[in-house]
């Protein structure tokens, strides 16, 4: 009963703010730079060892350079965005694959110190994945407030690498090599994201924004650990499955500038 | 003019060696080199790596051979290149041969392993147990023939003479604890090196 009366003050409020004079102008573009972070409502990542060579991860930030509209009518548009998504995980993730590997098997054997995992982004240190959405935007405006939903579809990627590592049994000649490859349906991902922007006008070209996204997408890949006996050549193939739905919302601010500006 | 003639003779042999230079490869120098000696040490490969170990008793599942070919330098010949106007520095690379070599007066040819006590059923005392022996390389392995067959004999430099190797016992043994391995070597030239490890305790 609580949660319906909030509902409805929320709504009612904003059908105030809504139901005031319209601007006399409109903007054909708007840049829209942002930032904000992404948390899962489910998770690709689980502890396994594999999780360390995603180019991913489940909590990040987001930094949004490369974004805009197009309105080709008062309150139709289309949007793009090309969001870069950061976090520290992915920048450490060979250290991680390496202490996981230690842990995992660092009772019963020797880690070859030379164990690695070999990444298509060399560049680890500023780990990202980028996500870019395109879709349509409706303007609901009054002259200090702004509503966007909208409905992106789009490409999150999720780019998983190679990891190995030479284990030698302690007590005996025995020498394991590990090896994790990933199949090929990995790489980006069809994401379906639906959103609201609430915006508060500064000047007559800026407006001050809140960003709010949802986002799904199913993944459908899988490693696949080979350990081989380097004397015997046994090999022993398991899949680590990666079928997931994945939920995730977003949420940040930023700040809309307005070009273009033409009469109602 | 007839001092740019001058200064232009003087320093014509220096241009011409300069052009031959870019692409001279000086004569390849040959030495020779022969196998005088091995040695052995027995290895405990319970760690990391296989370490050498003085101890008579070793986990037979981690029980190891080192051994090691003492090879001497014999120069045969030798063909100075040397410039009249430079030393020999090239600061080109042509593919040139390699400036030293080091050939063989003898290779080894073969490398046999017997037990000296009863090893296991089909292996009573004095039969041969090389097949159970491998080379070991980091993480990959060498049957003994294979490795023997594609020993680098020519060698570009010298700076480790000493051939080491180490042969790691892959099937242990399953009778008797008390073991001894003698390990013999045989070269193109007829002589044999043979040196048998010590009495070892292997558990």
């Amino acid at each position: 009963m609580r949660r319906l009366i909030i509902i409805a003050l929320i709504l009612s409020s904003i059908n105030c703010a809504f139901g005031q004079e319209k601007s006399r102008t409109y903007s054909k573009w708007h840049l829209k730079p942002a930032a904000g972070i992404n948390t899962p409502i489910t998770t690709l990542l689980s502890g396994e060892i594999t999780d360390n060579l995603f180019e991913y991860d489940d909590y990040s930030f987001y930094l949004q350079f490369i974004s805009g509209s197009y309105f080709f009518s008062q309150n139709w548009g289309v949007e793009m965005n090309i969001q870069f998504n950061f976090s520290r995980n992915i920048s450490r993730r060979l250290d991680r694959f390496n202490a996981q590997i230690q842990s995992e098997y660092g009772d019963d054997y020797f880690v070859n110190p030379n164990s690695t995992a070999w990444y298509y982004d060399e560049d680890i240190l500023t780990g990202s994945f980028p996500r870019m959405y395109l879709g349509l935007v409706y303007r609901i405006e009054i002259p200090k407030y702004i509503l966007l939903p909208k409905l992106f579809i789009g490409l999150t990627g999720v780019y998983p690498d190679r990891g190995s590592a030479y284990l030698k049994e302690k007590g005996s000649h025995t020498t394991l090599e590990l090896s994790y490859k990933q199949d090929k349906k990995s790489g980006d991902q069809f994401t379906i994201a639906p959103g609201i922007s609430f915006g508060y006008r500064l000047s007559k070209r800026f407006v001050v924004n809140f960003d709010l996204l949802y986002s799904y997408f199913k993944t459908d890949f899988e490693f696949i650990k080979e350990t081989r006996n380097t004397f015997t050549e046994e090999v022993w193939a398991e899949t680590i499955d990666y079928k997931k739905d994945i939920h995730t919302v977003s949420m940040g601010v930023g700040l809309i500038i307005e070009l273009n500006l033409e009469k109602r | 003019m007839r001092i740019n003639k001058i200064i232009f003779l003087l320093t014509l042999p220096f241009l011409i060696e300069l052009l031959v230079a870019c692409c001279y490869c000086p004569d390849t120098v040959y030495y020779s080199y022969t196998n005088c000696s091995m040695t052995i040490s027995v290895l405990n490969n319970s760690g990391p790596r296989p370490v050498v170990t003085q101890l008579n008793t070793i986990p037979k599942e981690a029980f190891g051979i080192r051994v090691e070919i003492h090879r001497n330098e014999y120069v045969c010949e030798t063909t100075p290149a040397n410039s009249l106007v430079f030393q020999s520095a090239y600061a080109m690379s042509c593919d040139c041969p390699p400036e030293f070599q080091f050939l063989p007066l003898d290779e080894i040819t073969n490398l046999k392993i017997t037990t000296v006590n009863d090893f296991d059923s089909e292996h009573p005392a004095n039969a041969d147990v090389t097949e159970y022996f491998y080379v070991s390389s980091g993480y990959e392995f060498t049957e003994i023939p294979d490795y023997v067959h594609n020993i680098q004999s020519e060698l570009n430099g010298f700076v480790t003479p000493t051939l080491e190797f180490d042969l790691l016992l892959m099937y242990p043994p399953t009778l008797g604890s008390h073991h001894q391995f003698s390990i013999e070597v045989e070269l193109s030239d007829g002589r044999f090196f043979n040196v048998e490890t010590e009495v070892l305790e292997l558990n």
